[in-house]
């Protein structure tokens, strides 16, 4: 297993994901866009909905995936059908940011390959990535699937709670000036919607994070623990968070 | 490729049950770009990419605008700032994919900052809305850049801006920097200087409309 994300690739990597982890980091309480496909960069992303794409469907309105540093990645999401609500957990057995690593030292490998370099160093990072790994192929990963239902007056709400946040979805506006960016470690919340094709993403902690997304963040997690216990406590979190969520979001108008 | 976002957008259109007329609100802001997430498989978001944009994506690049009309060829042009000022370079592509025209074309640096803020306002007009803009053609324009910042004091962030809009409302600020970027890329051909006062003047108002 892989036991710690290796940061040390991050450098590598500054032109590709982290241009959409930076962004992530400035948020206030709103939702940043998500970094657009156009780019040929976003090869993460492209692991993550590989891995979860049983949950882009119309019959999940609301979805959250959640990228935490050291820790492995999963999405929890809201399944309707006929009317019934559901939660919906997709826990995979590995940490997929692995892949990302494994796919920039392959990467590493033939350029060093086809330039005439030693590429030992190479060799020898992949097999032992590839070691830890189930299997080398992130395609071949099947996330464990957790199923709770809830409540249609619950999960319409959490409907909602999830459209208006998207709608808020925006970019930060600070001051421009002139130097580069340092990224800073955080855990990165990737929420969307089917209807209208809605994507926003935040990192946590972000620096003046608002009640509005830690509450949307608060759903999220507390969605992923009731459907893995069916603890009462847990659906009361859901529920009172995504009522506060509602009130603030009418506070906007 | 225009054909494939009337069909991606009519089948938005289909899920949200909502069709926006002409003149929608949606074409008075630029929307977030389709990503990953938002949309699932991304194959069809990469349509209006051609390997032959890619220079206009690189990170030296300070605004840019990648631009596909229905019926006629796609074309690109983006600022990059040089020692003395900035320089606006532009490409066209025609059926094939080839390049039909390539330019390039010094300005002033004030010009430059002003075309800067310029696109700065518009992308940050960037959000989702309630409407869906479709329609049989017309013109699928995407805006971006890049800018760093500081915050909170003493740590450096960098945000990258990036929006579309499908035929923007005339008169929108959408449409205003789609105007602008054209005339720009008419300087970047013709290198007439004629023009110049009337986009420096354009870009201080659109910069100055937020």
């Amino acid at each position: 297993m892989i036991s710690a994300r290796p940061f040390r690739k991050l450098p590598a990597l500054i032109a590709a994901a982290l241009l959409m982890l930076t962004s992530a980091a400035i948020a206030g309480d709103h939702l940043l866009p998500e970094d657009p496909a156009l780019s040929d960069e976003n090869d993460f992303d492209g692991i993550l909905y590989g891995v979860f794409k049983d949950l882009y469907t119309p019959d999940y309105p609301a979805r959250m995936i959640a990228v935490q540093s050291f820790q492995r990645e999963f999405a929890v999401a809201l399944h309707v059908k006929d009317g019934r609500y559901s939660i919906v957990l997709l826990d995979p057995p590995t940490m997929l940011w692995g892949y990302q690593v494994l796919a920039d030292d392959i990467r590493q490998r033939d350029q060093d390959l086809a330039a005439g370099r030693d590429a030992r160093a190479d060799v020898k990072e992949i097999a032992d990535l590839e070691v830890g790994m189930p299997s080398p192929d992130w395609r071949t990963v099947k996330p464990a699937r957790c199923e709770r239902p809830i409540d249609a007056a619950l999960g319409a709400q959490l409907v909602e709670d999830w459209r208006a946040m998207l709608l808020q979805t925006r970019f930060a506006q600070p001051e421009p000036v002139a130097s580069e960016s340092v990224f800073v470690d955080g855990d990165i919340l990737h929420f969307s919607t089917w209807g209208g094709g809605m994507a926003g993403q935040i990192t946590t902690p972000s620096n003046d994070g608002g009640d509005k997304t830690n509450l949307l963040i608060a759903i999220g997690f507390a969605m992923r623990d009731y459907c893995k216990t069916g603890d009462a406590k847990q659906r009361a979190t859901i529920v009172q968070a995504a009522a506060d969520l509602a009130a603030r979001l009418k506070q906007d108008g | 490729m225009l054909k494939q976002t009337v069909l991606c957008a009519a089948l938005l259109c289909a899920a949200t049950a909502r069709a926006a007329p002409p003149g929608c609100p949606m074409r008075d802001h630029l929307v977030p770009e389709g990503s990953v997430f938002a949309m699932g498989d991304d194959s069809y978001l990469k349509w209006g990419y051609d390997k032959a944009f890619a220079p206009f994506l690189q990170t030296d690049v300070m605004v840019r605008m990648i631009a596909a009309p229905a019926f006629s060829d796609r074309y690109a042009v983006g600022l990059r700032e040089t020692s003395g000022g900035y320089t606006v370079f532009g490409l066209s592509l025609g059926r094939a994919g080839k390049p039909s025209v390539h330019c390039e074309a010094a300005i002033a640096k004030p010009l430059g900052q002003s075309l800067v803020a310029a696109w700065r306002v518009v992308l940050l007009g960037t959000r989702f809305s309630d409407d869906v803009a479709m329609g049989l053609d017309g013109i699928e324009v995407h805006f971006s850049m890049r800018e760093n910042f500081e915050q909170p004091p003493g740590q450096m962030q960098t945000q990258f801006l990036y929006g579309q809009v499908w035929t923007p409302n005339r008169g929108s600020p959408p449409d205003r920097l789609l105007g602008l970027a054209d005339d720009l890329q008419n300087y970047c051909v013709t290198h007439d200087r004629a023009g110049l006062p009337g986009i420096a003047k354009a870009a201080v108002a659109l910069a100055r409309s937020h």
